[in-house]
Formats: structure tokens, C-alpha cells, sequence
């Protein structure tokens, strides 16, 4: 019952943060900019004088742009390292701001999420590498059942040679259970990462130790908030996918704007639910209030 | 009983559609716990030439797989590997071979002791792909002589064509000792009787006279067989084996399959106007592509048959290799060809199934019926291949989209984000754009720089060549140019000079520069517009210092523009480049602000040219320029340069930086997903 108070409560808190989510949006643009700022010139240059490719389709746009890479005139994997080290120091910084945001009651200030973004975030950081080795064991874990499945000439996704996924059927049940292990394993450590940083941020502490323990412990002994951190997920997946597609249709010169301003709204629900991931444990973890033993 | 007599009497009785200069009766057993061959055969060759022939040239293909000595195997390390493996990854089960056990002229001399190994190709002696005998009286020009061969083969692990698969799966191919052929005047444009007997390389194919195949194959009762041609018997043997009894006239290969695990289906191509045709498919049984198998077949069987003839055999066989041997797939041999089959293929046409289908099938018309010598000319298989499977997927209205590409259930949930629907013209286009070739097309196929360079050459430039060819002359004369090349080659070894005689005949146009830009070089097309440019002038727009009649000077200034636009006249010129070597006359189209436009032709020949326009009143400046307007050189290396508008043109940067700004914001979707 809690778990269910908590997921309805949830949903009502992103309801309210539109405000959260504009400043989640806003951040994700500047990932947008800087991801495309490099390549500007060399498109420009490339191809705006160049009425020919408007009469091609667009995957000709897009031998365009391998030919730009070809050239050296830009390199997409530079780019792309540096948009991922960037989105990952930004998302770091933010985290704290959205935990902030699902614990607190009042009024959504700039000035305060900002302030609580930069008080979690060396502790953000500290929670996810008293956590890694959880991580790597529910790698460690998938990969040896992978190999034992191997051995034992049944394929999981991982081992299936790539001629398998043209020709024939990856998805085996046995790979099936192998996928779901994997998946339940790894919302585990992220259920466990988020119930941490909700947990030093309303006990105020920066023993990060304390409340990894103590959420590891709490997660453990409440599978089911596992399994309903897994469906959220999944929702937001399906979500996800279900847009793209949409978003795939609208590959014309004509639906351009179109297609712009629908990415926007796929990067919003993308947000939504990463608030609605928070706000859930957040919630949960309020109905659930205990503290460690010994002082903080 | 009756019909498995019949048939072969029916099928002998057939008038013959070729030479036959070689018969074949084969009598093999496999043994498939050890991977063993014990064979014997029955050669008949009749010497068309007009010089006796003393010694006679044999391919011994699986010596390739013997060890790396061999020159396939060397070459898998300069080209770069066979199909799907590397000779060092060989474990000591996957070596293969042939040996000779005896050969002697029937009834006769034992030719044994004169079997000496050849090296036609390169300096490798331990190369024994191919070998020699000597024959103790030569065959007089027009005589005949049979020889009986036994020989003992060991099956290697499928690595490029032929051999079997972990399993139990095998695909028998290139396995008996084979004749070469003896190419006579004007067979290829020799002048005198040679024999035409290459080694086994890593990237070419084969090369026979066409004759008749009678072949009887015993394995365990448990594998399911499927061979070139007709089956005319099976007999079931008590110690749990089958002799499978296969016959086909006219053709000038045997390959047969076996395993436990296909299932066979089978189907007819009965359209009017043209002979049925009995199909049959071999496929993992666990596939469910039949049907798109059978329909895109049939297809190609339409096709073809309405383009380049019918199709003169009575029966075809397809085989799917299972998925973990498709070392062996995509090859062709006349009746029998070997494919791609997927578990749930994409509704309705599964791009996939239906390419390869109808390209090994073209394959029975380039190289099949015209059977050209892909050692050395590997484009007249592969090449006009590609050409005429772009054109039946085209009229077959057979699309790629990247989302079937995917397994189920991914191809529900991500199929429609990676949807695409490209044309089969349009992906050569696309795949032929960032390529770059070291060699010209009509290289040895042995002599090409890797792997890359041979496919380059044999399979995606010389297809877009002959759609060039299409585009320059019409599709009507180029329709005309193939099927005079069928008709006049069909059962016979054409070359690529045969071809362009015939095209030029045909079309009413010289095309030995068009042959020696695209087919003899290897150097690349790429024509450019690089400047558009025009400036206004007017009578009041005249700035500087001008003479008089007087004999005085006058100094004027002011502004350029001041004159109203009727009376501006706008001077613009147009550059075109030639940016690679290959030099061809192209079009230049120049349209103006007006709407009216003008067609240049530039004979190429310089490394620029620069066209100059001037034009009075309102529109009468250059929009854009536009060289090669109709794309008749779809080889043209850099495509986009071909075209130049005087202003911005911005749709196409507009739209793929909103592409990249997309993708930036996913990236950042996904690496925010680890927090």
C-alpha cells in the first residue's frame, strides 16, 4: 500500500514541477547546441550552396555528412565523448537539484535549486562509487551466466553471434530470463543510487556511506519497490520508443520544424519521468522514514 | 517407378541447347561423421579445336584448403581473408583436399604418372589446385576421349563457397576434379587453342564448358539432398544409406547439399507464354520464408524471363544454408543457387530474402547461360548481376528499410525509428558514394590491390557503369543492347569485349570511350560547379576613367545601382571543374532568376571551363548551375558538387544540423540516463 501511495503521490509531484522540468529541458538544449556546434561551419560551407541535395533524399544528407567526416572537417567522435563527458557533469550537477525539488514543499526558485545542486553534487558523485562495485557485481553476475549459458549452448543476447540476430531468433526464452535478471539487476543498484542521495538529502548529511548502507539494506528488503522502479522504467522506455517513431515519420524537408519542435517533447518526457524515477523513491522513502543507528 | 524412369528418358531426349563439350558421370559417397569423399567419375571432352591436344588441364579445387601453402590461402592474408574466416584461425578438422587416386584414359593408358600440379597464376609450385596429364595420343581436332578418375576427398569447414558446417550441414561445391576449359578462336578473342585453368583464388570464381552431369550421391538416409539439375532416382541402400541420382544437361557445374535439418518445399513458376518451371527449397526447418523465397523466385523468374528470355531448365533448386554457414550462401551454379533465409522475415517483401534470391538467380543468366570467365573477368557475373537485380527489385517495387534489417520483437518496437525506403538504385548510389577503387574494372580478379578493390570492382561499380550506360543511351536501346548481348552469348563464353561490340552495334554509337573511361582505368569521375557569380551594370553603374571621342577622359563615380533594374544588366559567369582524370563531354545547365534556362555542353577535356552570361533586366541573373543536369554519370564521385546556386540554398544544412541538434539532445538523453 505504501508502495502505491507513493507512486500516486509521485505522479501528482511531476504534475506540479513543470518548472523542474523546463530548467531538465533547457539543460538538455544546451547538450543539443554543443553537440552541434562543431559542425556548423563545416555543413554550412558543405552544403549551403548546394541545391542539389535538396532534391535528394535525406539518407543523401546523410552520406553528406560522412563525406564532411571523411574529409576530417569533423570528427563525431571527439564531439560525442565530449557531449557525454559534459551531459554526465551536468546531469551530476542536477540530480541534487531534482531530489531537492521532489522532497521540498515550497515554491520552485531557481536560486535554490541551484544551491542544492551544488551541495549534492560531490556527494552525488561519492554515492555512485560507494555503489560501483554493486554495479560491476550485477555486471560481473550477468556476464558469467552469459558464458555458463554459452558453454551450455544456450545464447543470451550478449553471446549471440551477430549472423543470429539477421537470420534467426536471439530472443530465446532462455534469453528472455537472461535479459529480465540483467535488467532487474541493474534497476536494483539505480533504485539504490537514488534512494541514497533522497536519504542524505533529507537527513542533510554528507556521510554518503551511512545512507548507502542504509538504502542497500532497505531496497533489499523491499523488492517490489525494485519491480516498480523496473515498470516506471519501462514505461518511460515504451514511452520513448513510441515518439521516436513518430519522430522517424517526420524525415522531410517540409516537416523539419515540425520534427524540431517534437524532439523537444520527447527530451520533456524523458525528464518527466527521470522526476517521476525520484519522486517515487522520494515519496516511498518519506512514507518509510527511518534512520541508521548511531549519530549521522 | 514409371515417373523415375521417364524422366531421364524424357530429359535425355531434350534437343541440346549447348555444345556439350564435357560429360560428366560422377559416383560419390560421403561419409559425414568423417567429413570424407570417396568419389569416381566418367570424363568425356571433345576437342573443338583445330590442333590436337596432348595434355589436358584439371581444377583440383579443394587443395585450396590443404594447408597454407596454397595460394588462396597466401592470398587470404595479402587480400584479406576468404569470405568468412582467415586460414589462421584453422583448426586441424577444418583443413581440406583432394587427392587423385587414379586416372587413366578409359580402357586404356593409366595417366597417373604423368600428373604434375601447374601454376598458371603465379610462382607457388606448392600450390595443387591445378594439374596436368599427358595423354599418350593426343585428341585429334573433333575426336573425344573419356577418361575414369577415382579420388578420395576430405570436406573442408565452410569458409568460402563450399564445405560443412558444426551441425552436420554440408554444401558440396567445386569437390570433383574438373576439366578447364580449351577456349578456341574466336572463343574470347584468341587466336589460337589455349586452356583457360586457373588456380583457386581467395576472391574469384569459376570458369567451365557447358556438357551434361549425371551424378549419383550416397550419404546417410537421414540428410535431406538437393543438387543442380533434375533428380531422375532414389534408391534407399540397406546399411542406412540413399543414393540420391541427379541429371542435368547443359549446364556446366555440379553442387549438391545435405542436411538432416532442412525441410524441402516446392512450388511451380507457371506464367503464360513461357515453359513451367518446377521449384524446389531447402531451408532450416524451423524458417518460415517459404512463401517470400517461392514469390521472389517467381519474380526474378518473370523478370528475367521477360527481359532476357525464358528460362530454358525445367526445375531450380534454392537452398538456404543455416544461419551460422553463410560462408557458403550466395553462390550460384546453373538450377541451384544458394540464399538467404530469415526466421520471420519482414512482411510483405523482406528486402534481405528478395535480393539475394533474385541476384543468385540473375547469376543463372550472367555466368549461367552466359558463361563468362569470372577468373578474369569477374564484372560479367557479378556486374551485369547487379545491374539486372537492381532492375527487377525496381520493378518487383522492392524497398530496403533498415527496420527489417532487425530480429523480432525489436523490429515492432525500433523498426519504425530506423524506417527507410530507398529504391534499389538509390542504395547503389548511396553505397557506391564514399568509394574509392585502386584498379580499373577489367582486372584479373587475383590482381586486385584487397578484397574491397575486387568487390569494388566486380560488383558495385561496374553495375552503376552499365546503369550509366542505361541512363546515356535510354532504357529502351539499353533493353535492346542486353538482350541482343543474351540472345548472341547464350551457352557460349562471351568477354567483355564481346559485350561493348554488341553494345555498340545495337545502341548506333562508338562506345570504346565510354568502355576505356569506365571499365579500362581505374582513375575516378567527379565533375564541379565551382563558382557562380554575376555583378550588376548599368549605364550609370560605369565607374572609372573612360575616353572620349574628343580624345579627352572622363572620370565617373557613383553608385553601381542607380540605374532602374529594366535597364541593369547582369554579367555572371559559371566554372565547371573537372576534378579527377576521367575526361567525358558533359551538360551544363544554367538556370536564371527569370525561370528561362539554357543548356551548355562541355567536351571535359580541360581542367576547367568558365562560361560567361549577360542578361538585361529584372531576373536576368544566374540562379544555379548545374552540371550533368539529367544524371547520366550516376559514377560521378562527389555528387553534391555538381550543382551551385548563386544564393543560399539552405533546406538540406537547415535540416541536417536540426538532425544533429537531434541527435545531440539524445545523447545527452542517454548519458543522463546513468544518473
Amino acid at each position: 500500500l505504501t508502495i502505491l501511495a507513493a507512486l500516486f503521490k509521485a505522479f501528482a509531484r511531476v504534475a506540479r514541477e513543470w518548472k523542474l522540468q523546463l530548467v531538465l529541458w533547457l539543460a538538455n538544449l544546451v547538450l543539443g547546441v554543443l553537440f552541434l556546434a562543431p559542425w556548423v561551419v563545416p555543413v554550412l560551407i558543405r552544403m549551403a550552396h548546394r541545391p542539389v541535395l535538396e532534391r535528394e533524399p535525406v539518407l543523401g544528407w546523410m552520406a553528406e555528412l560522412g563525406r564532411i567526416v571523411s574529409e576530417g572537417r569533423a570528427s563525431p567522435g571527439g564531439v560525442v565523448l565530449a557531449v557525454v563527458g559534459v551531459a554526465i557533469l551536468v546531469q551530476s550537477g542536477l540530480v541534487g537539484g531534482v531530489v531537492a525539488r521532489v522532497c521540498a514543499w515550497r515554491r520552485f526558485r531557481l536560486a535554490d535549486f541551484a544551491a542544492a545542486s551544488g551541495k549534492m553534487w560531490g556527494r552525488a558523485w561519492r554515492i555512485e562509487l560507494w555503489l560501483a562495485p554493486l554495479l560491476l557485481l550485477v555486471l560481473g553476475v550477468a556476464a558469467g551466466l552469459a558464458f555458463a549459458l554459452h558453454a551450455l549452448h544456450h545464447d543470451t543476447l550478449f553471446t549471440a553471434p551477430g549472423v543470429l540476430w539477421l537470420l534467426d531468433r536471439p530472443f530465446t526464452p532462455v534469453a528472455w530470463v537472461h535479459l529480465l535478471l540483467v535488467v532487474l539487476g541493474v534497476a536494483f543498484w539505480r533504485a539504490t543510487v537514488v534512494l541514497a542521495r533522497v536519504r542524505v538529502w533529507t537527513w542533510d548529511t554528507g556521510k554518503t556511506r551511512v545512507a548507502v548502507w542504509h538504502s542497500l539494506r532497505q531496497v533489499l528488503g523491499h523488492p517490489l519497490v525494485v519491480l516498480v522502479y523496473f515498470a516506471i522504467w519501462l514505461l518511460g522506455l515504451a514511452a520513448l520508443l513510441k515518439l521516436a517513431a513518430v519522430h522517424a515519420r517526420l524525415n522531410t524537408p517540409q516537416l523539419m520544424l515540425l520534427a524540431a519542435t517534437f524532439t523537444q517533447v520527447m527530451v520533456w518526457v524523458r525528464g518527466l519521468f527521470h522526476v517521476l524515477h525520484t519522486a517515487f523513491l522520494a515519496e516511498w522513502a518519506g512514507l518509510n522514514e527511518t534512520y541508521p543507528s548511531g549519530r549521522l | 517407378m514409371f515417373f523415375a524412369l521417364a524422366l531421364p528418358a524424357l530429359v535425355l531426349s531434350a534437343p541440346p541447347l549447348s555444345d556439350r563439350v564435357v560429360d560428366y558421370e560422377i559416383e560419390a559417397t560421403l561419409d559425414a561423421p568423417s567429413k570424407r569423399i570417396q568419389g569416381r567419375e566418367t570424363v568425356t571432352w571433345r576437342n573443338e579445336s583445330q590442333e590436337p591436344q596432348k595434355t589436358l588441364w584439371f581444377h583440383l579445387y579443394w587443395n585450396a584448403f590443404k594447408n597454407t601453402d596454397a595460394t588462396a590461402s597466401r592470398e587470404a592474408f595479402t587480400l584479406g581473408g576468404y569470405r568468412d574466416a582467415s586460414p589462421a584461425d584453422a583448426k586441424p578438422s577444418d583443413w581440406g583436399y583432394s587427392d587423385v587416386k587414379s586416372i587413366a584414359v578409359k580402357g586404356g593408358a593409366d595417366l597417373l604418372p604423368s600428373l604434375r600440379f601447374q601454376h598458371p597464376d603465379d610462382d607457388n609450385d606448392k600450390d595443387q589446385t591445378v594439374f596436368t596429364v599427358e595423354l599418350p595420343t593426343p585428341v585429334p581436332p573433333g575426336g573425344k576421349v573419356t577418361l575414369d578418375i577415382a579420388w578420395e576427398a576430405k570436406v573442408p569447414k565452410a569458409v568460402a563457397r563450399a564445405g560443412y558446417e558444426d551441425g552436420g550441414y554440408f554444401l558440396i561445391s567445386q569437390w570433383f576434379p574438373k576439366l578447364g576449359v580449351l577456349e578456341v578462336p574466336p572463343t574470347r578473342g584468341v587466336t589460337r587453342p589455349r586452356w583457360n585453368c586457373h588456380q583457386y583464388h581467395v576472391t574469384s570464381e569459376f570458369y567451365a564448358d557447358f556438357g551434361t552431369y549425371d551424378v549419383e550421391v550416397t550419404v546417410p538416409k537421414e540428410l535431406v539432398v538437393g543438387g543442380v539439375g533434375e533428380r531422375v532416382g532414389r534408391e534407399v541402400h540397406p546399411d542406412g544409406t540413399v543414393t540420391h541420382h541427379f541429371h542435368q544437361d547443359d549446364v556446366h557445374d555440379f553442387a549438391w547439399t545435405a542436411w538432416k535439418d532442412f525441410k524441402e518445399v516446392e512450388d511451380v513458376f507457371d506464367e503464360p507464354g513461357v515453359p513451367k518451371v518446377r521449384l524446389t527449397a531447402l531451408l532450416p526447418k524451423w524458417h518460415r520464408d517459404e512463401d517470400q523465397l517461392f514469390a521472389a523466385l517467381k519474380w526474378a523468374l518473370h523478370d528475367y524471363g521477360h527481359r532476357y528470355g525464358p528460362y530454358p531448365f525445367p526445375h531450380v533448386t534454392m537452398v538456404a544454408p543455416p544461419p551460422t554457414s553463410m560462408a557458403t550462401g550466395g553462390m550460384e551454379y546453373l538450377t541451384f543457387i544458394t540464399v538467404l533465409s530469415r526466421r520471420d522475415p519482414a512482411l510483405p517483401k523482406d528486402q534481405a530474402v528478395w535480393d539475394t534470391v533474385i541476384h543468385e538467380f540473375g547469376h543463372n543468366y550472367f555466368y549461367g547461360l552466359l558463361a563468362s570467365n569470372e577468373f578474369e573477368e569477374a564484372w560479367l557475373d557479378e556486374g551485369f548481376t547487379t545491374y539486372v537485380t537492381q532492375k527487377a527489385m525496381g520493378s518487383g517495387d522492392v524497398r530496403l528499410d533498415l527496420g527489417q534489417l532487425l530480429p523480432e520483437p525489436l523490429r515492432g518496437w525500433l523498426g519504425p525509428i530506423l524506417t527507410t525506403d530507398l529504391g534499389e538504385e538509390q542504395q547503389q548510389l548511396l553505397r557506391h558514394g564514399l568509394a574509392r577503387w585502386d584498379s580499373p574494372v577489367l582486372t584479373e580478379s587475383w590482381k586486385f590491390l584487397d578484397r574491397d578493390d575486387y568487390e569494388l570492382n566486380s560488383y558495385q561499380r561496374p553495375g552503376l557503369n552499365l546503369t550509366m550506360l542505361e541512363r546515356l543511351l535510354g532504357p529502351e536501346r539499353m533493353g535492346k543492347v542486353m538482350r541482343a548481348y543474351v540472345d548472341r552469348f547464350r551457352f557460349r563464353h562471351p568477354s567483355s569485349a564481346d559485350f561493348f561490340e554488341v553494345a555498340s552495334e545495337v545502341s548506333g554509337e562508338d562506345l570504346s570511350g565510354f568502355a576505356k573511361a569506365f571499365f579500362k582505368s581505374a582513375e575516378g569521375f567527379d565533375m564541379a560547379v565551382s563558382d557562380v557569380k554575376c555583378e550588376v551594370q548599368s549605364p550609370k553603374s560605369r565607374v572609372g576613367v573612360f575616353d572620349l571621342p574628343d580624345g579627352g577622359k572622363q572620370t565617373m563615380s557613383g553608385k553601381r545601382d542607380a540605374a532602374p533594374e529594366a535597364e541593369q544588366v547582369h554579367h555572371c559567369f559559371v566554372t565547371v571543374k573537372r576534378r579527377e582524370a576521367t575526361v567525358r563531354p558533359v551538360e551544363l545547365a544554367v538556370t536564371f532568376d527569370d525561370g528561362s534556362s539554357i543548356t551548355e555542353h562541355w567536351d571535359g577535356v580541360e581542367r576547367w571551363h568558365r562560361f560567361f552570361y549577360s542578361r538585361k533586366g529584372k531576373g536576368g541573373a544566374v540562379k544555379e548551375a548545374r552540371v550533368d543536369p539529367r544524371a547520366q554519370y550516376p559514377v560521378d564521385a562527389d555528387p553534391n558538387n555538381n550543382a551551385l546556386a548563386r544564393k543560399g540554398a539552405m533546406t538540406a544544412s537547415l535540416w541536417t544540423l536540426g538532425w544533429l541538434g537531434y541527435v545531440g539532445q539524445l545523447l545527452g538523453v542517454a548519458a543522463g540516463g546513468l544518473f
